[in-house]
């Protein structure tokens, strides 16, 4: 059985789209990331131009954002406030991100720089977590997210700026100004890198903020919601390269993952879902770094021109 | 009923609804071609289909004359980009068939020397058009063949070798398979004959594959109504997604 796909132009097994989209959704709601740098790809292992694939997966990003928040939106691990400080600051660092990629790309050929930053970047991200997850994870330290000295150090920044405020569900009195600095870098890191930027934000939420694992989920996911609905107006207004019928195929399944993924993640400790995070995270920067070394992209590409 | 069928699409022939080579001088074979449906409809749910052509000849029993039958289009723009150790090249074609499907009775090679088949345009690696600078790349045979390769990987470039059979009476029939990834448009079906490898007479009908139902309003809406468009898609994710929550809450 096929569908033919209005925007892209081509036929596609539906079953293999929706087995993409429950699982990645699956992952979205269990760590609160978005899941578009794990979405992308396998749509383009699946045959989906890789224009379509990048533009459609923020349109399923969003409808999986909004499943898996409103779990956590219940179990009262969503700060709207935090989210909204965020969100502001993500905006901005995300339309200057857009700018600068497009004279980056100007200038020449930006790709392999852009991979580089990548591995390194997943690199040391997904190398602190593990290193702070893995003692807790296997029950030798409790949470590993109760003050060892070193990340109060890593916060101190938070508590010594100015225009403080409450956030009362993340049991935090910081500066509103680090939320929109970190929504503002993570926003700009995104639209460079060609992410999400959820599995960049809910590391810099835990360690940078001190928002809790459980708090930090649903708040990523909040504040990815808004980011993807923006996205997602934009390639489709803009580029017309949202295709509906494969994000409602992807949709169907995306969110019945999301559900499940935030079901199973009531299930484990903040420490246990650090751990995994982690690992899903260095995974991904192995596979880029293995690409980049290895080059396993085909000689020849086809793209059809306007 | 297949005789009456055949009736009809005989009778059609004669009429103005087929296209027939031009004038051909009185010793060049007659042929002559209709398609039993000239439109094909795009839907969602479109998985690919089978084009059927019939042919008239007056050659049809001669056992020299070689016959082949290509469904061709529609021409579009392209890009090649080759990646050899992080270098990247790209050549552009402005004109190349989104689609080329050829059903013969044997062998193309065999049909038809390689000049008549690349003048007739059945052969996928002269298939794409350079632009006129480019015309004398020493490269361009490169960029030739792999268009075809990765059009042929993706099913839209194939030749079937005994697609195409000789019914009674100076008909002649081809069935050629029209993939789900050909892209809606204007399509041609074009019959060759052949003799000694020479390419002797040609006709050609229009195929169009017409975008229709959700399809049709999806990307008609897309192309002509982008903001709109925009907040449909916005408003789907929404939609989905306060649903799936809903839904999940009450179970």
């Amino acid at each position: 059985m096929q569908i033919h796909l209005p925007i892209a132009e081509l036929a596609v097994d539906p079953f293999v789209i929706i087995a993409i989209g429950t699982g990645v959704g699956f992952v979205s709601g269990l760590f609160g990331v978005g899941g578009g740098f794990l979405l992308t790809p396998l749509l383009m292992f699946a045959g989906v131009p890789a224009a379509i694939a990048v533009s459609t997966q923020a349109n399923q990003v969003l409808a999986t954002s909004i499943a898996g928040a409103s779990s956590h939106w219940k179990n009262r691990a969503v700060d709207m406030r935090l989210g909204y400080f965020m969100m502001g600051g993500g905006l901005a660092g995300s339309a200057l991100g857009v700018w600068v990629f497009k004279l980056l790309r100007a200038a020449g050929n930006i790709d392999e720089f852009i991979a580089i930053s990548y591995v390194v970047f997943l690199g040391i991200v997904g190398g602190l977590m593990f290193w702070e997850s893995i003692g807790p994870a296997l029950g030798k330290n409790g949470d590993g997210n109760k003050d060892p000295k070193r990340r109060s150090a890593m916060r101190a920044w938070t508590r010594v700026m100015p225009f403080k405020r409450r956030f009362p569900r993340s049991g935090l009195y910081i500066s509103m100004l680090p939320p929109i600095i970190i929504g503002f870098v993570v926003g700009f890191l995104a639209a460079v890198l060609g992410v999400g930027g959820g599995f960049i934000l809910a590391p810099a939420m835990v360690y940078l903020l001190g928002v809790p694992t459980r708090v930090m989920i649903g708040t990523s996911l909040f504040q990815i919601i808004f980011l993807t609905a923006f996205v997602t107006f934009l390639q489709a207004a803009v580029n017309q390269t949202v295709d509906l019928v494969l994000a409602a195929v992807l949709m169907s399944g995306g969110v019945i993952g999301a559900k499940l993924g935030a079901a199973t993640g009531q299930y484990l400790n903040a420490a246990q879902l650090r751990f995994l995070l982690a690992l899903v995270v260095l995974a991904m920067g192995g596979k880029l770094a293995y690409d980049l070394i290895f080059g396993t992209s085909a000689e020849f590409a086809l793209e059809a021109l306007k | 009923m297949r005789a009456f069928t055949l009736f009809i699409l005989i009778s059609l022939m004669s009429l103005n609804g087929y296209t027939q080579s031009p004038s051909p001088p009185s010793e060049r074979p007659h042929l002559s071609a209709a398609l039993a449906e000239a439109e094909i409809e795009v839907d969602v749910d479109f998985s690919g289909t089978r084009i059927t052509l019939f042919a008239v000849s007056d050659q049809w029993e001669n056992p020299d004359i070689g016959f082949a039958v290509a469904l061709v289009g529609p021409h579009r723009p392209y890009a090649v980009t080759r990646t050899v150790k992080k270098e990247k090249e790209r050549f552009e074609f402005i004109s190349a068939p989104a689609v080329l499907a050829v059903a013969a009775e044997k062998s193309l090679d065999e049909i038809g020397s390689a000049e008549a088949l690349i003048l007739a345009g059945i052969n996928p690696r002269y298939s794409a058009m350079p632009r006129p600078e480019n015309i004398n790349d020493p490269k361009l045979d490169l960029w030739r063949q792999a268009f075809a390769e990765l059009k042929a990987q993706d099913g839209l470039f194939h030749t079937h070798e005994s697609g195409l059979e000789r019914l009674d009476g100076g008909l002649i029939r081809a069935d050629i398979d029209l993939p789900a990834a050909a892209p809606p448009g204007e399509y041609d079906v074009r019959i060759f004959l052949f003799k000694e490898g020479v390419l002797l007479a040609e006709a050609e009908t229009p195929l169009e594959l017409r975008r229709e139902g959700m399809e049709y309003t999806l990307f008609n809406m897309s192309r002509n109504h982008p903001i709109l468009y925009g907040l449909l898609a916005v408003l789907l994710g929404c939609c989905v997604g306060i649903g799936a929550a809903v839904f999940g809450g009450r179970r």
